[in-house]
């Protein structure tokens, strides 16, 4: 068998050691008994789940501007606090921070998470959790930022292994959250989200300080070569396993270029921590490096994160 | 449809997650015991170094800024007064049943009876920082400063370089069958590795294992791709397993490699505080305990220590 | 509905299918009556230099054609001893008869060249190979090795192109990763490349080359050396053959599989001369020694070509 692109995930076809023809008949059997209509990819919906419920009380965002951090020198950045209808200042709340904040908090966006929050935590599903949403610095030295994806500072502050990102975190941003509201000190109830180069970011936070985060939530994942990201399925195979829940979301139209192969790199990603007998889940669709596959199961997703939050007493 | 193919398979994967190591493979899975994490055994003390096993299921280990310099830990756990040494940062047990140790401070080497509590002198005017005895009585030390592995022979009392260097010769131990001796340098990523001869001498030298390092992320940020790493590993004390494992004291905990030098894993560090070194010792030798500034800890693992002197 | 699939496959796998890894040699595997053999000689080697106090053996095969008049090309294979016997998987001597006699690969010298092992010193020192440290290591010391001390005597005493067009370097498993690093940092001497289950992965750091093929796309380095721009120009030039299959192994180095995959991927993206078999096979010599004929033709494919361009003079190497 010649290689042909664009990349299939692993073992993904039934049988794949089947010679051509009866794969050929698996998959005539398989359109027989599919008569929708091809979709395209990447076609991923919001579900009811993403939009506002009459019903369900709503929380509120508090936003704040010109973050200047001491661990990124000369950086500005503007970030928000969802806190839910149900948070009570004598129970400490569990924490959930979202990389490349904007893309996540608005009402009408990609994500929609504080509405996805209200839902979930309503219905149940999730614990009172009070979200953060974080946007990458820019550099105060080159103007006003007119578009947040193009934050100065995001690959430096998002690719790059090592604890500084966590440093700033941890030890800057939570405690201004902290000073307003009750937060969970337990590394159980605090997770961490991001997409692409957020992903990895949000990966390494909770790799280095796995006593301030277990949680991992990365879609379309960037744990290619950006700035090193590649080790990681490597590192992982041969370093003690941390106590991290993890979620991978990639598709098979993600990402080729210079840095990497996204596809690849999260399939290793999930193999990895497999072999390490992690708590994890991996969705492989077939999207590209787009939030949409993310985003239409985030509200699955976040149940399968939180899923044992009763007994775990969070 | 492919959703559903990708779970089976996967589901069908999950049986057994690594069910395709080789036999020879030192995975972390056939090192650590799940639930056997580390716990302290020793704490309070002023700073702590040279793990050592003896022929018994005792741990013993040197508080450097202590009088009585060297303890041992019974295995319900009680520490008591062994044999009064200072500023011992290596020791091991010698065929002759004495306790080798290295006395830096004092530019020596002793030798101490642990049933009389005699002390000989066997070399001066040497630094020694960490030391390994052979079963032939050859004695191995760092003398760091001296970028300088040295030996040192008891029975005539002959003390010559061996190697020379090593940016920081630290941590010092043997191969299963003392055939290689390996060598960490603290100041940079390998541990070296030469063929002993059966005079002494060390040849075969190779930069044999590559210590982990942390990234050095601020000296990287203005280009993209792989970031530099640290280039000194604070490679410190050494031990070997009877499977021939080799584990070192690092800046980022313990790493452990197979005998021909492949990374088996990084141990993640018990606490926030550097660890100086390593042993296996305890009851069946099967405890790899760290000295870590004022405390010591250990962990059950699958591995036994090799007592070089037996 | 899912349940029907699931019986539809379940009847499907009910019939004949061939079993997993079920490769076999192919007739040029096998020595084909008036085909003229070449010769093959054992050796030994010490290294003194780049792996002092290693000892090692290796073998040579000639080809009847060689002609000492004329440069012959060069395979340098890895773990010689598995690729040279005539009764393992890949029966290189036997495979190089038969295609160098119908005329699909040029003569070619095949050097069949172990790891080396560094002998205990008397008492019950055990030997330790060293076999992992020189393959698995993706630096330059490998490549040293073959280019600066072991090569240069064998070079001496036989007529070898110096054109890298005509000089392959082959392994299997830790030796294909090895041979591909020995032509990554000695483009200029081994144009070619053959790796079987190659090991691209993290046994000592050899997951780097993926990412360090896809970055021979960016030419931006204009404050670059003369001699790094020739040598990104090289790397590029090289002709890389990779096989692996679906069931090879996933353990505490890696997934060979989606290693093998990352390294095709990478390739393609450089617009780089390769090609990729991914079969069912597990990490064994099977797949690559069913094939192995195949992989030669495709390898050598535009030899006369080369050899015609050598010989006036204008070398074809990039």
């Amino acid at each position: 068998m010649t290689f042909n692109f664009p990349l299939r995930p692993l073992r993904s076809a039934l049988g794949a050691g089947l010679p051509p023809i009866y794969a050929a008949l698996l998959l005539g059997v398989a359109t027989l008994l599919c008569p929708t209509k091809a979709r395209a990819i990447d076609d991923y919906k919001l579900g009811p789940l993403s939009m506002e419920q009459a019903d369900v009380p709503k929380g509120r965002v508090i936003a704040h501007t010109n973050f200047a951090s001491k661990v990124f020198t000369n950086t500005t950045r503007d970030w928000w606090v969802y806190v839910p209808a149900q948070y009570d200042a004598k129970k400490p709340a569990n924490v959930m921070v979202f990389q490349d904040g904007h893309d996540y908090i608005g009402l009408k966006g990609a994500w929609r998470v504080p509405t996805v929050f209200d839902n979930l935590i309503h219905r149940g599903e999730m614990p009172v959790t009070i979200g953060i949403f974080i946007n990458p610095g820019h550099q105060t030295s080159r103007g006003t930022l007119t578009n947040a994806w193009r934050a100065s500072n995001r690959s430096v502050e998002y690719d790059s292994l090592g604890d500084r990102y966590s440093r700033f975190l941890i030890g800057e941003i939570l405690p201004v959250v902290a000073k307003d509201f009750n937060l969970t000190t337990n590394a159980e109830g605090r997770a961490i989200c991001g997409a692409s180069s957020g992903g990895i970011c949000a990966f390494t936070v909770a790799w280095e300080r796995p006593d301030q985060f277990r949680k991992v939530l990365s879609t379309i994942g960037s744990f290619t070569d950006l700035r090193g990201g590649n080790l990681y399925p490597y590192l992982i195979r041969k370093t003690e396993r941390k106590p991290l829940r993890v979620f991978l979301q990639d598709g098979a139209n993600d990402l080729d270029n210079a840095f990497g192969n996204w596809p690849l790199a999260n399939q290793m990603m999930a193999a990895s921590l497999r072999y390490m007998d992690y708590d994890y889940k991996f969705v492989f669709g077939d999207g590209q490096h787009t939030s949409k596959h993310g985003a239409s199961i985030f509200p699955e997703t976040c149940r399968w994160l939180w899923r044992d939050w009763k007994e775990k007493g969070l | 449809m492919k959703r559903l193919l990708l779970f089976c398979t996967t589901a069908a994967l999950s049986i057994c997650s690594q069910a395709q190591d080789l036999a020879g493979d030192l995975t972390l899975h056939r090192l650590l015991i799940p639930g056997e994490e580390w716990q302290l055994v020793v704490d309070k003390q002023g700073f702590v170094d040279a793990p050592c096993a003896g022929d018994d299921d005792n741990f013993y280990f040197s508080d450097m800024r202590s009088e009585q310099g060297i303890f041992r830990v019974t295995p319900d756990g009680k520490v008591e007064p062994f044999v009064k040494a200072k500023g011992v940062s290596g020791m091991k047990f010698a065929p002759d049943g004495r306790l080798y140790c290295a006395q830096g401070g004092q530019k020596r080497i002793i030798a101490i009876d642990p049933k009389t509590g005699e002390t000989s002198v066997l070399a001066t005017n040497v630094q020694p920082n960490d030391l390994v005895v052979a079963k032939n009585g050859h004695v191995y030390f760092t003398e760091t400063g001296k970028k300088q592995v040295t030996l040192l022979i008891p029975k005539t009392g002959e003390v010559r370089a061996v190697d020379i260097g090593i940016t920081a010769p630290n941590g010092i131990t043997l191969s299963a069958s003392q055939g290689t001796l390996a060598v960490s340098d603290y100041r940079g990523i390998h541990v070296w590795t030469f063929r002993v001869e059966e005079n002494g001498d060390l040849s075969a030298k190779m930069p044999y294992m590559t210590m982990r390092t942390a990234p050095d992320t601020a000296a990287s940020d203005n280009r993209m791709r792989a970031p530099d790493y640290k280039t000194a590993s604070g490679g410190d004390g050494m031990a070997t397993d009877t499977r021939g494992r080799f584990y070192v004291a690092t800046t980022m905990g313990v790493q452990v490699f197979d005998p021909t030098a492949r990374e088996c894993g990084l141990l993640t560090k018990p606490s926030d505080k550097a660890i100086t070194s390593v042993m296996l010792a305890g009851p069946k030798h099967e405890f790899l305990y760290v000295t870590a500034a004022d405390k010591i800890f250990r962990r059950k693992v699958q591995g036994e220590g090799v007592l070089f002197f037996k | 509905m899912h349940l029907l699939i699931g019986l539809v496959a379940l009847a499907l796998s009910a019939l004949s299918l061939p079993a997993v890894d079920d490769y076999r040699l192919s007739p040029d595997s096998h020595p084909q009556p008036g085909v003229p053999r070449g010769s093959v000689s054992k050796h030994s080697w010490e290294s003194t230099n780049v792996f002092p106090g290693t000892v090692r053996e290796y073998w040579v095969y000639v080809p009847q054609q060689y002609d000492k008049s004329r440069p012959a090309c060069l395979m340098i294979f890895q773990d010689g001893s598995g690729y040279v016997s005539t009764n393992s998987q890949f029966r290189v001597p036997i495979v190089f008869d038969n295609l160098i006699h119908r005329g699909e690969m040029p003569v070619t010298i095949g050097i069949f060249v172990n790891p080396g092992t560094v002998p205990g010193s008397g008492g019950d020192h055990r030997s330790r190979p060293t076999r992992s440290f020189e393959y698995d290591t993706p630096d330059a010391r490998y490549g040293r090795f073959l280019t600066e001390e072991f090569l240069p005597p064998i070079e001496q005493q036989f007529n070898i192109t110096t054109n890298a067009a005509g000089r392959a370097v082959c392994g299997i498993s830790s030796g294909a990763i090895g041979a591909f690093s020995a032509a990554w940092h000695f483009p200029d001497r081994y144009g070619k490349v053959v790796s079987h289950i190659g090991s691209f992965v993290n046994i000592r750091g050899g997951h780097v080359f993926p990412s360090q093929i896809r970055q021979l796309r960016d030419s931006a380095s204009a404050e670059a050396s003369p001699a790094a721009v020739r040598l990104r120009t090289q790397r590029l030039g090289l002709r890389v053959f990779l096989q692996d299959g679906t069931n090879d192994l996933d353990n505490l180095h890696g997934n060979w599989p989606l290693a093998n995959q990352d390294m095709a991927a990478a390739l393609k993206f450089a617009e780089m001369d390769f090609r990729f078999e991914l079969g069912d096979g597990g990490h064994s010599g099977k797949h690559g020694g069913a094939i192995f004929s195949d992989t030669m033709r495709w390898l050598w494919r535009d030899w006369r070509e080369s050899e015609a361009a050598t010989a006036k003079g204008n070398s074809p190497t990039p």
